[in-house]
């Protein structure tokens, strides 16, 4: 009876510790795609600094860089951006002005909304399907999941 | 704390159930056949599986089990997050068992979201019980199932802080799969005994695995009905069985002129 007793001890303490430990500060899963600029005349992979005047997605309001805005200062000169993706839609396109150029940025993706627990609040994950631009010299989709641990998605050269 | 109490509770009749168990693994020689075949001298393992093999079949059913489970009746009365029935149907052909399951499972989730599901599931198939020679129908039984559920969910919850559109504004957002079926493999392990009459307990210990669901839409389902959560390709699930066999015939007298196993 003791050695039985044992045993469905040990079974309940495995199931028990077998229970995954929970927090929202451990979703992986991001609303915004990482963007690389790079040198397009070069042999080597050069980071290129880029200088916007606006980076403004088309169909919203919503803007990541304006010269208008302070708070917005961290990428008024930058190598990289992240653009924020829309859990509504399947498609951003972004426009990046200079003084004198408007460059356009399509990414195509496939919204997800997931719940990672219950205490937390649901959230979108993305997958990229393709991205294009009829200015910039070329883009290259990189890595498709958009992700915490992921370092780039796009990288752009011009 | 009311769920403490409910695991206690359940860990109690686990116990309960394990004595039930022990008698029963006292007549696991007799109910194999190695014990008196071998008139009560001792006998090797081969020896002794030779002797099983000897025992006649009696494939023809001689009950059929009903049974009543416990698990999420508990979780309708006590819990706020699950509700639901479940029900289990077992007929014998010599050791072995058809089994079949159908349940009900809703499910009603979320601190900041309101998230909530409502289905049906079903599972069937062959059990084997290691106590081969008894009559009354007492069982350590292994089983494999095909399961499916047809089910639905919903979420809606408010997004603050979005920065599409009027950022300073709240966006309700809605989202909802209307057509779920879900299935999925089962492995179970479990006890029943007969306590009174005809009276059945028992439990059943169950692994699923290779889940797979269909009709999923932009929005990512957190339960499957009679599953588990979506996320997890395998589950473990705990049923504890109440029932009533109906009989119509006594089981064969599997070795001649030896008493019957009670």
């Amino acid at each position: 009876m003791r050695k039985g007793l044992f045993i469905v001890i040990g079974v309940w303490l495995a199931i028990a510790s077998c229970q995954e430990i929970k927090d929202c500060e451990l979703e992986s899963s991001t609303e915004y795609a990482w963007v690389y600029f790079y040198e397009a005349d070069s042999v080597e992979q050069y980071e290129k600094t880029v200088a916007f005047s606006l980076v403004q997605e088309e169909s919203s309001e919503y803007y990541l860089f304006s010269t208008l805005d302070d708070d917005t200062v961290a990428y008024d000169t930058t190598t990289y951006m992240p653009l924020l993706l829309n859990g509504e839609t399947h498609e951003v396109k972004y426009l990046f002005d200079t003084d004198s150029i408007q460059y356009e940025l399509t990414m195509l993706y496939e919204p997800h909304l997931r719940i990672y627990y219950d205490e937390c609040e649901p959230v979108y994950s993305f997958k990229l399907d393709s991205v294009y631009s009829p200015d910039f010299d070329s883009v290259v989709l990189v890595n498709r999941n958009v992700d915490i641990a992921v370092g780039t998605n796009v990288e752009v050269y011009f | 704390m009311i769920r403490k109490l409910v695991i206690i509770a359940f860990f109690s009749l686990g116990l309960t159930q394990l004595s039930i168990g022990q008698g029963l693994q006292n007549r696991v020689n007799q109910a194999t056949g190695a014990a008196r075949s071998s008139g009560g001298k001792q006998m090797s393992v081969s020896e002794m599986r030779k002797n099983r093999k000897k025992i006649p079949r009696d494939w023809a059913p001689s009950m059929v089990k009903i049974n009543y489970d416990m698990v999420p009746a508990f979780s309708t009365v006590f819990g706020a997050e699950r509700t639901g029935q479940g029900f289990q149907a077992s007929i014998d052909f010599d050791q072995f068992f058809f089994t079949a399951e159908y349940g009900q499972e809703s499910t009603n989730r979320g601190e900041i979201f309101d998230y909530s599901s409502d289905g049906t599931y079903f599972s069937f198939g062959p059990e084997v019980n290691f106590l081969r020679q008894n009559k009354e129908g007492h069982g350590i039984v292994f089983g494999l199932r095909y399961a499916h559920a047809n089910y639905s969910d919903q979420l809606r919850y408010t997004r603050t802080g979005d920065a599409w559109g009027d950022g300073n504004q709240e966006r309700l957002v809605t989202a909802e799969n209307p057509d779920l079926k879900a299935n999925w493999m089962e492995f179970t392990l479990g006890l029943t005994a007969k306590v009174w009459k005809d009276l059945y307990m028992g439990y059943t210990v169950r692994y699923k695995v290779l889940r797979q669901v269909k009709g999923v839409g932009e929005f990512a389902p957190y339960d499957v009905a009679g599953f588990g959560l979506y996320e997890d390709n395998t589950a473990v699930r705990f049923n504890y069985y109440v029932g009533w066999a109906i009989r119509w015939r006594e089981k064969q007298q599997l070795i001649p002129g030896l008493p019957a196993v009670k």
